[in-house]
């Protein structure tokens, strides 16, 4: 019975282990760490497209522009 | 007698081995109730570790993509700055040239002065290297303004010389009314009326 118990209280002990799950917390701030990585880079991305576009349209908004200004 | 012992040690046997099973049970039983407690804890653990975390991922992406849309809107609008800068600089590069662009240019800005503004009689104001070319203009814009306003218009050469990139402002002889058409003018209302436009072109064909 003694051994019963003990095993019983082993049980219970390991269920309450806050290591176990501050593990498993930590373990999934990594995760949601990638998944803030991988937005960043998709931003980054985007900025790099938007930046190119921009230098490609430069002219042709410049001209536009010029057009509005002088009433064409 | 013998008989008699034998029964009463059998008795013992069966007693000893009821209170062994009832002893097995009740500590297969501490066990069991234990698992099923642990299980109970293990599940409300976990529990709160995915609330913590779920939050944690809202927050913490939410903000990413916070300051990555900010990011975005910081480079479009340095990006739509450096277009009205070099605009401001191809337009001086115009003024400057001389060429008929320019010219033609210039009388459409006299023209649409000269119609926003009430009355008949208008003063042009520019700066020094333009006045020859708007002094040079205003015979000939006068009949078409008159022709479009349907009204005998006049137009003069203000004495005043602007300090501006080109362009004109247009004021009514008696200098109550004024209608601003310098290039600054033009430009900076350019940018803030058209600003939607603008972008448009500068960003057409971005991929999301």
């Amino acid at each position: 019975m003694a051994e019963s118990k003990e095993k019983a209280r082993r049980i219970l002990q390991d269920a309450q282990t806050q290591e176990r799950y501050d593990a498993i917390f930590e373990s999934r701030l990594r995760e949601i760490e990638d998944k803030k990585k991988l937005t960043e880079k998709d931003i980054n991305e985007k900025i790099g497209r938007i930046k190119k576009t921009a230098t490609r349209n430069l002219e042709k908004t410049v001209s536009f522009i010029v057009g509005q200004v002088l009433g064409e | 007698m013998e008989n008699l012992k034998a029964q009463i040690k059998f008795l013992h046997e069966i007693e000893a081995q009821e209170t062994l099973e009832e002893a097995e049970e009740q500590a297969q039983k501490i066990i069991t109730e234990a698992e099923e407690k642990a299980e109970r804890i293990r599940k409300q653990k976990m529990q709160e570790v995915e609330e913590r975390v779920s939050e944690k991922e809202t927050s913490e992406l939410a903000l990413t993509k916070l300051e990555g849309k900010k990011k975005i809107l910081d480079i479009k609008s340095q990006l739509l700055e450096e277009a009205i800068t070099k605009s401001a600089d191809r337009l001086r590069e115009i003024a400057d040239s001389g060429k008929s662009t320019y010219k033609e240019g210039i009388e459409r800005l006299i023209a649409e002065g000269s119609m926003k503004l009430k009355g008949n009689e208008f003063q042009i104001l520019a700066n020094q290297r333009d006045r020859k070319l708007v002094k040079d203009s205003l015979r000939e814009l006068e009949k078409k303004i008159s022709k479009t306003k349907g009204a005998s218009i006049v137009l003069e050469l203000g004495e005043e010389t602007l300090t501006t990139l080109g362009g004109v402002i247009v004021r009514t002889r008696d200098g109550r009314q004024l209608f601003n058409n310098t290039l600054e003018a033009r430009l900076a209302k350019v940018r803030q009326e058209m600003v939607g436009e603008i972008s448009k072109v500068l960003m057409e064909g971005v991929k999301d």
